[in-house]
């Protein structure tokens, strides 16, 4: 049956809404669950492609085991029915992008690729302890959501999959090269040999590698050509590709990619293990393992200033906006208005991409007690009568959107039902005269916040006050109000506001960003201090002048309280540009500055360092000597040892004896590591595959 | 008249300490100076120049008969070899029992100091009486005596009771042992106050905590258990995180050996009862309920003395022959 003539109709409790995908064995369609009221992702297959009854009751058997996985990073199957021939997997929806569209051929910055590839890598190392390969791990099945968790999709059916068709019908087979994607292949998988967990451990590395450095690792003009590469071919290095990639990725990498299974990492665990080692390191953590990792921002490479912040915006500057967001699914991606000017009212209609847009402008939501219905019905209309003058942009009919007036929904749903490519949602609080509007605009597909922007207005009277509301509003929506606003915030007397501007300003791509939250370093405050350290981290190497610029400034003044958000900030982005404030903070008077610049060296890794970091554990102030040696550890240097042992014989403080132990133990082993690589030891075990077994 | 019958224990740390007790088990005097640590053969020279020097000062008050010595390593028994001193200096080359034999005249009974101070518990403290416990020392490193079926284990080459290697994570820090994700790297006082350190930089405004000030001079594990004492947010998370490890642990040992007492000493402990509390909370949440209704958790008896008594014990045990030691003596 055709995908679009199946959409609408009812399959076992299966509402079929849309068709998601398409491929040779099987169609995937969004289907609500009508029993349990919930979206659902529903797998259709063929039984017949399966082959024969034995290979057809492994499948199921397999797939139901990978059923039962319960890990947040694992996207769940819920059901697995078979109907008249035909098998119907239901799977959790799951919001988002995938890995490829957020990677999007550019490297992702290390907060994001440690926080991915920490969640993958638990996802599927807690698969293999149940025995549960995937296969077929690669980008395209992984999907990070708006909150920055990564997924992967279609567990226990790969496998399956493969092993089923191999007793499928001959047509079948003869399409079929090896099961799997080619690119993400493992040699043994390439060849069609049998494979294990360590298939996995092999894809897995070619994926770390993609998000390190945007790039495929094995590439060819055909598939035969990528087979050839992996098997026989060394991607060229990481750091080649992408210098700001974590210290010691690549040697994960490497070893994830070994072409004999043998060489590589033997299970998942260990994958997880070094990594965690490299995520500790950066972020100066103890990697107390509780089985949780931390979802990260997905913010890298996403469209031009995305953010998902604003929701947080909304939730502290609007009490109770709150419940506009917990309907449309939580936090979810914005796109900031840029600071330039901006002609008023343009052609186009820039937010929704593409040549005709459709946009549905929802009914806003009163809150607080002296909000008027009629009075928002009316901004309703002024909004559509106003962006219906925008000629690239068609707007639903008011009378197709009022019945979402006080009603629960999903924007999401709400696009798909009126066909819209964007929904406008809002919602307005009254105090006497002062009225305060907040909207966003969503994508429909995605559900990312494309926009989102806030008016406040004194209404003189009803009229004039609606018209001031909508043109602001559309002004915002045309690209001209939300820069300054988010500029105007970081002004603002109030502690809370300040900081929502930092996180607004956390993704911008804006260049005046960077100098804007490097001014707020300098804030009465230390919570937006912290903040803007955090937010200017994201921005990697090209946020380096401005940190240099005000590290030296705020030491020269004897500002240290900003000094050490400065050095903190410096520590984030990997830019040898920050070396030298840094190293005359490492020597200035004040140790809890000198500290912060010792942590910051450590994170930069830049060997320079060692001589002023050995010198440090000399000094008085304790706090200095732990955060040496927290540094010299990072730089792991052998030449460190000699004087990190002398603190831990001598030193008087427990912290710093233990700091200096740790340091020793991990230079040690890093040592060892690279030592036993280069001598071929435990490391690369390079056995070419003849060009007479390769496909 | 004859002298009294004394006996010496000896107990080496970062600190060297002494005890002289009777026949009874009465200690007589404690003594205590800062070992040698610059290397081996300072730290052997120190311990025997303070040794000789406490034997003279005893010499009034009675004879010492024999000397007990306990130190933080692995022991080899019975060839009484120290192979392994991970938060001291390497002793592997020297016969350190054979030359404090040597220079005193003596014999002398080596064992791990937890095993001493297990043995002391035993004898004189928390566990008298009771024939299946263990005994856990926390303080510089963590270690345990094991007492069972009315002897202590040793294990087959004297090795037993390494408690604070107990690998409590897959992906944990690298210990002095030369492993990783031992206990030790989580729970020993210098990692208490090493984890105190962290948190307290995390955060460049230094806001969390009144411990901060204490950041710029010595920090200590005792700083830390005060604060958690008098409700410091940060200190009281520290102990609770260590209470999660060490009770888990404990659970283990619990589920494992269905001990009737697990004794709590070392630096760490003194005045602690937040890490206790913590501690057995987690660990009956963790244990099988009727293992764990079987055993009671207590804090040491004897202190930061069990060690130096328990050594002193051993050696008046062993000259009477009455040392209960499994296996080979």
């Amino acid at each position: 049956m055709d995908s679009r003539q199946i959409v609408g109709t009812t399959i076992a409790h299966f509402r079929i809404l849309e068709p998601l995908a398409s491929g040779g064995m099987a169609s995937v369609y969004r289907a609500l669950d009508i029993q349990l009221d919930r979206t659902v992702v529903l797998k259709i297959l063929d039984a017949d492609l399966l082959g024969e009854e034995s290979a057809r009751r492994r499948f199921l058997r397999e797939a139901r085991l990978a059923s039962s996985l319960d890990h947040p990073n694992i996207c769940t199957i819920y059901e697995i029915h078979e109907d008249k021939g035909v098998y119907y997997i239901a799977m959790q929806y799951v919001e988002g992008n995938t890995l490829k569209r957020t990677i999007n051929s550019r490297p992702l910055a290390a907060p994001a690729l440690l926080s991915i590839s920490l969640q993958v890598a638990d996802a599927v190392s807690r698969a293999h302890d149940r025995g549960i390969i995937h296969r077929d791990i690669k980008p395209q099945n992984i999907m990070i959501t708006p909150r920055g968790q990564a997924k992967v999709l279609d567990f226990g059916l790969g496998k399956n999959l493969e092993e089923a068709t191999s007793h499928a019908s001959a047509e079948i087979t003869a399409l079929g090269s090896p099961f799997g994607t080619p690119a993400y292949m493992s040699p043994e998988q390439a060849r069609g040999d049998r494979t294990d967990r360590r298939g996995d451990v092999f894809s897995f590395g070619i994926v770390l590698y993609e998000m390190a450095t945007g790039k495929k690792p094995f590439t060819g003009k055909n598939h035969v050509d990528i087979y050839y590469a992996i098997c026989n071919r060394t991607p060229p290095p990481v750091l080649d590709e992408n210098p700001s990639a974590p210290p010691g990725l690549q040697a994960i990498i490497d070893r994830c990619m070994e072409k004999e299974p043998a060489a590589r990492y033997q299970s998942m665990h260990e994958v997880l293990a070094d990594l965690k080692r490299i995520s500790a390191g950066l972020r100066f953590q103890t990697p107390v393992p509780d089985g949780i990792n931390q979802p990260f921002a997905p913010v890298e490479n996403v469209r031009r200033g995305w953010t998902t912040t604003i929701p947080g915006f909304f939730r502290k500057i609007v009490p109770g906006a709150g419940r506009t967001l917990s309907q449309m699914g939580g936090p979810a991606p914005v796109q900031e208005t840029s600071f330039e000017d901006s002609i008023s009212i343009p052609d186009d209609f820039p937010l929704i991409p593409g040549m005709h847009k459709s946009l549905a402008v929802l009914p806003f939501r009163a809150l607080g007690s002296e909000s008027e219905s009629d009075w928002n019905f009316l901004l309703l209309e002024a909004l559509v009568t106003e962006l219906s003058k925008f000629k690239s942009l068609t707007l639903r009919p008011i009378s197709t959107v009022a019945r979402y007036a006080d009603r629960a929904f999903n924007p999401n749903d709400v696009g798909r039902e009126l066909g819209a490519d964007g929904v406008l949602v809002g919602s307005v609080l009254r105090s006497g005269a002062r009225v305060r509007v907040t909207a966003q605009l969503i994508e429909t597909e995605g559900g990312g916040v494309l926009w989102a922007g806030k008016v406040d207005e004194t209404l003189v009277d009803e009229v004039t006050g609606l018209d001031a509301v909508c043109q602001k509003l559309i002004e915002g929506l045309a690209g001209r109000q939300l820069g300054s606003d988010v500029s105007d915030l970081l002004q603002d007397e109030s502690e809370e506001i300040r900081l929502d501007g930092v996180a607004m300003l956390r993704f911008s791509h804006d260049p005046k960003a960077v100098d804007a939250l490097a001014a707020a370093l300098v804030d009465s405050s230390s919570r937006v201090k912290a903040a803007a350290a955090e937010a200017l981290g994201r921005f990697g190497a090209s946020a380096a002048p401005a940190i240099a610029a005000r590290l030296v400034d705020a030491t020269d003044r004897g500002d240290f309280g900003t000094a050490r958000f400065a050095a903190k900030a410096a520590g984030m982005i990997q830019s040898s540009e920050v070396l030298s404030p840094l190293l005359e903070a490492l020597n200035c008077d004040d140790s809890l500055l000198a500290s912060q610049a010792a942590l910051a060296l450590g994170d930069l890794g830049d060997e320079r360092a060692l001589p002023d970091l050995i010198e440090a554990l000399e000094r008085p102030d304790a706090n200095v000597r732990f955060t040496s040696a927290q540094a010299l550890g990072h730089l792991a240097d052998p030449l460190s040892v000699g004087a990190l042992e002398i603190r831990v014989r001598e030193d008087d403080d427990e912290g710093v004896r233990a700091k200096a132990q740790w340091a020793i133990g991990h230079i040690k082993r890093v040592v060892s590591t690279t030592r036993s690589r280069s001598t071929g030891g435990i490391g690369p075990i390079r056995r070419p595959v003849s060009p007479e077994v390769a496909p | 008249m004859s002298l009294t019958e004394l006996y010496l224990g000896v107990d080496l740390g970062r600190s060297t300490r002494t005890a002289i007790v009777d026949g009874d088990g009465r200690v007589h005097s404690l003594g205590r100076e800062p070992s040698r640590l610059e290397s081996a053969n300072d730290l052997v020279d120190g311990l025997v120049e303070f040794v000789n020097r406490t034997i003279r000062d005893t010499s009034g008050i009675g004879t010492i008969r024999s000397i007990g010595f306990g130190l933080p390593g692995l022991v080899e028994h019975p060839s009484n070899r120290v192979v392994m001193l991970p938060n001291l200096a390497d002793v592997s080359e020297i016969d350190v029992a054979g030359l404090l034999s040597s220079a005193t005249s003596l014999p002398v009974v080596l064992d791990n100091d937890a095993n001493a101070a297990a043995y002391g518990e035993w004898r004189c403290g928390a566990a008298k009486g009771r024939s299946d416990f263990i005994y856990i020392t926390l303080g510089t490193g963590i270690g345990a005596g094991i007492v069972q079926g009315g002897q202590l284990q040793r294990g087959a080459r004297g090795f037993a009771g390494e408690f604070g290697h107990l690998k409590v994570t897959a992906q944990g820090l690298e210990c002095g042992c030369g492993s990783s994700g031992c206990l030790e790297t989580i729970a020993s006082g210098p990692n208490i106050v090493r984890r105190t350190r962290e948190r307290l930089f995390s955060d460049p405004a230094y806001s969390y905590s009144a411990l901060a000030e204490k950041m710029r001079g010595r920090l200590t594990c005792e700083d830390v258990v005060e604060g958690a004492v008098s409700g410091d947010r940060l200190a009281r998370a520290i102990l609770a995180e260590t209470g999660l490890f060490l009770g888990m642990t404990i659970a283990n040992v619990v589920n494992l050996m269905n001990i009737e007492l697990v004794v709590l000493g070392g630096p760490v402990m003194r005045d602690n009862d937040v890490l206790l509390d913590a501690v057995i909370h987690e660990a009956r949440r963790r244990a099988f309920g009727p293992s764990f209704e079987a055993c009671e958790i207590a804090s040491s008896a004897l202190g930061d003395d069990a060690g130096v008594i328990g050594a002193a014990i051993m050696a008046r045990d062993a000259i009477h022959g009455s040392l209960d030691v499994a296996g080979r003596p």
